[in-house]
C-alpha cells in the first residue's frame, strides 16, 4: 500500500520501501515490501522471526536454537507463524499471498491442535468439555518444568 | 475477552536454579520497559486509535505480550525452584525473598514496584504510536543487557527469542505511523490529531 511514490521494489529481504520524498518532522520506517523469503514453521520458532531479513540477532546470542520437534513444539511453532503473518497481516492486509498462507498455517494448526489436547490435554477451559473428565486442572502448568 | 491457553509462546526448560539471575530477569516481569508495562501500554492506547490496522496491531501485539508476561513468570520460577536459604543469602536474592519469598511480584530488578508511570497513553495517534517505537527499542536494549549478564544457555535462548519479537514488533509500529501518514495526507500531519478530532 506504500508502493505509491516509494522507492524501487529491487529491495533486498532485510531492506524496505521509502517514500521518495518524505514528509518533514515525521518519522519513517522502511515498508517490508511482499514476498519477503519466509523461515519454515520451526525455523520461524527457533529464530523468533519468521522473516529471515528481520532477524536482527545480538552478539551474544547470534545462533538460533535448536527446539526439539515434538507435538508441543510442532503446535508452538504453528500458532507462531499464525501470530506472526496475523501482525504482518495487520499492515498488509491487501498481500493475497500472505493471507493464503495465513489460512494454509491455520489448517495445519488445528490438525495439530486436535493432535496435542488428546496426547496432552485441554488447552482452553472448555477444551475439556470434549474430554471424558475436567481433565483442565491436571498439571504441568505451562511455568511448571516438564520432565523429559 | 480473553482466553487462556495452557501453554508458553515458546518452550522453556530450565536446568539450573539460579536467583542472582532472576534477580535481574524480573525487571521485565514488573521493570520500567517490562511486558506487563508493555502489554497494558498498547492495550490501554488501543482505544483511542482511528484507523482498523493500528487497532488490530495494538490489540495483537498488546495480547502477544501477555504471552511473554508469562514466559517471563515462567523464567523467573524456574530459576528459583528450591532453594535452600543458603543460596538465597549468598546469591544476593535476599532483598527480593523478605518481601516476596519465592513468589513472582511485578517489580523491577532495583525493588522499584511496577507502576503505570513507566508507560503513557497520550491520546494521539502520532505520540503513542512513536512511544511505541521507542518503548520497543529500550525493551530490546534490556534484553541485550540481560544477555550480557547471563551465561545460562537455557535462558539466554528464551531470552533471544523475547528480544527478537521487540525488533519485529517496532518493525509493525513504523509501518502502523506509515499508514497514519497516508491516511493524513501529504500535509500537515500535526493539523489535528486523529484520535480526538472528528474530520
Amino acid at each position: 500500500m506504500t508502493s505509491k511514490n516509494s522507492t524501487a521494489a529491487a529491495c533486498s529481504d532485510e531492506q524496505g520501501t521509502l517514500p521518495v520524498c518524505g514528509s518533514l518532522a515525521y518519522p519513517y520506517v522502511a515498508y517490508q515490501g511482499t514476498g519477503a523469503r519466509q523461515y519454515d514453521s520451526m525455523e520461524a520458532l527457533s529464530n523468533g522471526t519468521l522473516f529471515p531479513g528481520l532477524n536482527l540477532p545480538f552478539f551474544r546470542a547470534v545462533e538460533a536454537s535448536d527446539v526439539k520437534e515434538d507435538l508441543r513444539s510442532q503446535l508452538m511453532a504453528l500458532d507462531f507463524v499464525l501470530a506472526e503473518l496475523g501482525l504482518y497481516l495487520d499492515t498488509h492486509a491487501d498481500d493475497a499471498e500472505a493471507f493464503g498462507l495465513f489460512r494454509n498455517y491455520k489448517e495445519l494448526a488445528c490438525q495439530a491442535r486436535a493432535a496435542y489436547i488428546q496426547k496432552y490435554g485441554p488447552l482452553t477451559q472448555t477444551d475439556a468439555a470434549c474430554l471424558d473428565s475436567y481433565v483442565w486442572l491436571n498439571d504441568p502448568w505451562p511455568w511448571e518444568r516438564r520432565k523429559k | 475477552m480473553f482466553v487462556y491457553e495452557k501453554k508458553l509462546q515458546y518452550p522453556i526448560r530450565i536446568k539450573n536454579t539460579n536467583p542472582r539471575l532472576a534477580a535481574v530477569i524480573i525487571s521485565q516481569y514488573g521493570g520500567p520497559d517490562g511486558e506487563l508495562g508493555a502489554s497494558l501500554r498498547y492495550l490501554s492506547q488501543r482505544y483511542s486509535m482511528p484507523y482498523p490496522e493500528l487497532k488490530g496491531l495494538l490489540t495483537d501485539i498488546g495480547t502477544e505480550e501477555l504471552g511473554h508476561l508469562e514466559m517471563v513468570g515462567t523464567i523467573v520460577y524456574q530459576l528459583t525452584r528450591g532453594l535452600t536459604e543458603d543460596q538465597i543469602r549468598e546469591a544476593g536474592f535476599d532483598a527480593y525473598f523478605v518481601d516476596h519469598t519465592a513468589g513472582v511480584y511485578p517489580t523491577a530488578a532495583s525493588g522499584f514496584p511496577w507502576t503505570a508511570a513507566s508507560m503513557a497513553v497520550k491520546g494521539d495517534t502520532i505520540a503513542d504510536l512513536t512511544e511505541d517505537l521507542a518503548a520497543e527499542q529500550k525493551a530490546r536494549v534490556t534484553y541485550d543487557n540481560i544477555l550480557r549478564l547471563s551465561d545460562d544457555p537455557d535462558v539466554n535462548d528464551v531470552i533471544r527469542f523475547l528480544r527478537q519479537r521487540e525488533i519485529v514488533h517496532f518493525q509493525r509500529f513504523g509501518e502502523g505511523l506509515r499508514i497514519a501518514k497516508e491516511r493524513l495526507g501529504e500535509k500537515n500531519v500535526y493539523l489535528y490529531n486523529p484520535s480526538f478530532d472528528k474530520k
